[in-house]
């Protein structure tokens, strides 16, 4: 892989800024990679060369006339396929919408091409955002980077995919369960889910539950993860659920480490939860805090042993919203376990609802006295390295249950989330340290993860995918 | 919940408006009785007396 390829958003852009890398430069190597890749990894369902190039050369152009609009102008950027990119089909990995094109941007899509993003692609993802496996998609099975006969994780996993093997600098996903931070933790890059209401949702094609649905980004490192959130984070009047908050640079402080910061470490839930191997690189992970200046604290949280019956089960906006579809019978969905989940969830009851709703509040009033008690949590992203495609296919094995158990919970509170990599499992395989810090407190997280990330692995891994594919990079 | 193929059948009518075929109601059954069954444990769920659990929906954002 070339270095061009293998850089950081940060790497990058003061090269383009100084005009020793041209944006079209860029712009041809990630798209001689997806030419290359995609074809075993479907990480993308559209890719428009000649949009991208045109779009790199305007770029070009721009900062040659001194134009520079910041560390985003020029960089080759993916987009989940669930997320309105105007003129571009929006197929949320359903063949039902294989020919929708939405003639608007989303929100999150205008603030990226207004700090010169270039929109490379858009990427694909478990059908309809509906699992956090992303076993299945109209467009192809997308294969985890780290071992093709893995899943990626999702619902955004083309787009962790994209990330993880450098066919994209960043990309945009959704997390409603934790489809951002499962398909990060998996292919071992950064995801992050801002404080609810930070980022906004306009354009998300449709909303999956919109008490919990997220836009956040999938980057290679948590510098890049802070800078994609300086261009996402806003007050949006299209999203009743955007909140007016202050510009901030989510960059600013991130170097001032963690000295001093109060860390819960839950006794309960998460860890019980997770695999052997995980529970031990995530507690090294902890322990590394610690040695950087962090007050390790417990924390329990025992609504959490409801957390089934408030995170599945229950009628969802999405649920509502593909009953036509639905009537239309099994063949209308690719993934066949989709089918009956929807079909099952409409023998819910409001009163099952309400009841649901009830602990979602016990839940988050735990969360909420625990974080005046520390100023983090930490704990494993997720209970297991990526699981086998031949394990996710058996219906016994009930992975796709399994992936959103231990990152729903902060889908359910609205609490900032990010998973960073800490490290790989025997197998070689990529393992995601969760750290959540209170509502509007999303630099913190970012400075936590930043530091441990500088202390260990320094930052992006490449995956053996991108490390054998030499030719013509 | 025991249900029998009869009881899914008019179910699958009441909500869907079309009829299923007999395979698909023999498939769907089992799982139906097992969604059931987990709300009705939802229901016999107690949550306590705390009146901040008796809230819809409380925006932990928006709390000084």
């Amino acid at each position: 892989m070339s270095d061009l390829a293998r850089k950081t958003i940060h790497d990058l852009a003061p090269l383009i800024e100084r005009r020793e890398v041209s944006p079209v430069e860029v712009t041809r190597e990630v798209l001689a990679r997806i030419d290359a890749l995609d074809r075993r990894l479907h990480a993308f369902i559209t890719v428009r060369p000649d949009e991208a190039l045109a779009a790199a050369r305007q770029a070009e152009l721009e900062i040659g006339r001194g134009e520079y609009r910041g560390p985003l102008h020029g960089v080759p950027i993916g987009i989940k396929d669930n997320i309105a990119v105007a003129g571009w089909p929006a197929t949320n990995g359903s063949a039902a919408m294989r020919d929708f094109v939405p003639d608007y941007d989303a929100t999150a899509v205008t603030r990226l091409r207004e700090a010169g993003a270039l929109i490379l692609g858009k990427n694909n993802q478990h059908e309809w955002a509906l699992s956090g496996t992303s076993l299945w998609s109209a467009f192809g099975r997308i294969h985890n980077p780290w071992d093709e006969a893995r899943v990626p994780g999702g619902s955004s996993g083309g787009s962790a995919a994209a990330v993880s093997a450098s066919l994209a600098y960043a990309s945009v996903g959704s997390d409603n369960r934790g489809s951002v931070r499962i398909p990060a933790s998996y292919c071992g890059v950064v995801g992050l889910k801002a404080t609810y209401g930070l980022v906004s949702r306009f354009g998300q094609l449709p909303a999956t539950s919109a008490t919990t649905d997220h836009l956040g980004p999938l980057a290679k490192d948590v510098t890049d993860a802070a800078l994609l959130l300086n261009v996402l984070a806003g007050h949006d009047p299209a999203d009743p659920t955007s909140i007016r908050s202050e510009p901030k640079d989510y960059t600013d402080g991130i170097r001032h480490g963690v000295r001093g910061l109060r860390v819960g470490v839950p006794r309960n839930f998460f860890f019980e939860q997770a695999a052997e191997d995980v529970q031990i690189l995530v507690r090294q992970a902890i322990e590394q805090l610690e040695v950087l200046g962090a007050e390790l604290r417990p924390v329990d949280l025992p609504s959490l042993r409801h957390l089934s019956f408030a995170s599945g089960g229950v009628p969802t906006e999405m649920g509502n919203f593909l009953l036509p579809l639905v009537k239309q019978g099994r063949s209308a969905f690719t993934d066949p376990m989709l089918w009956e989940r929807l079909v099952i969830g409409q023998f819910s009851r409001a009163a099952d609802a309400i009841q649901a709703a009830r602990i979602r509040n016990l839940i988050g009033w735990e969360f909420k006295a625990a974080m005046e008690q520390v100023d983090l949590l930490a704990m494993p992203t997720m209970m297991t390295c990526a699981p086998t495609i031949e394990d996710a296919l058996d219906p016994a094995k009930r992975v796709s249950d399994g992936v959103i158990v231990l990152t729903a919970p902060f889908n359910l509170n609205g609490m900032p989330t990010i998973s960073v990599p800490c490290g790989f499992t025997g197998e070689g395989l990529p393992v995601g340290l969760s750290l959540a810090g209170r509502h509007w407190e999303d630099h913190l997280v970012l400075r936590a993860a930043y530091a441990y990330e500088q202390a260990t692995s320094g930052g992006y891994a490449v995956p053996p995918i991108a490390q054998e594919q030499a030719v013509g990079s | 919940m025991a249900l029998t193929n009869e009881m899914v059948s008019a179910m699958l009518i009441e909500v869907f408006e079309t009829d299923f075929d007999s395979a698909e109601v023999e498939r769907l059954r089992p799982l139906i009785e097992r969604h059931l069954e987990r709300m009705r444990q939802l229901q016999d769920l107690d949550l306590g007396n705390d009146p901040r659990a008796m809230a819809y929906i409380t925006d932990h954002r928006l709390q000084p």
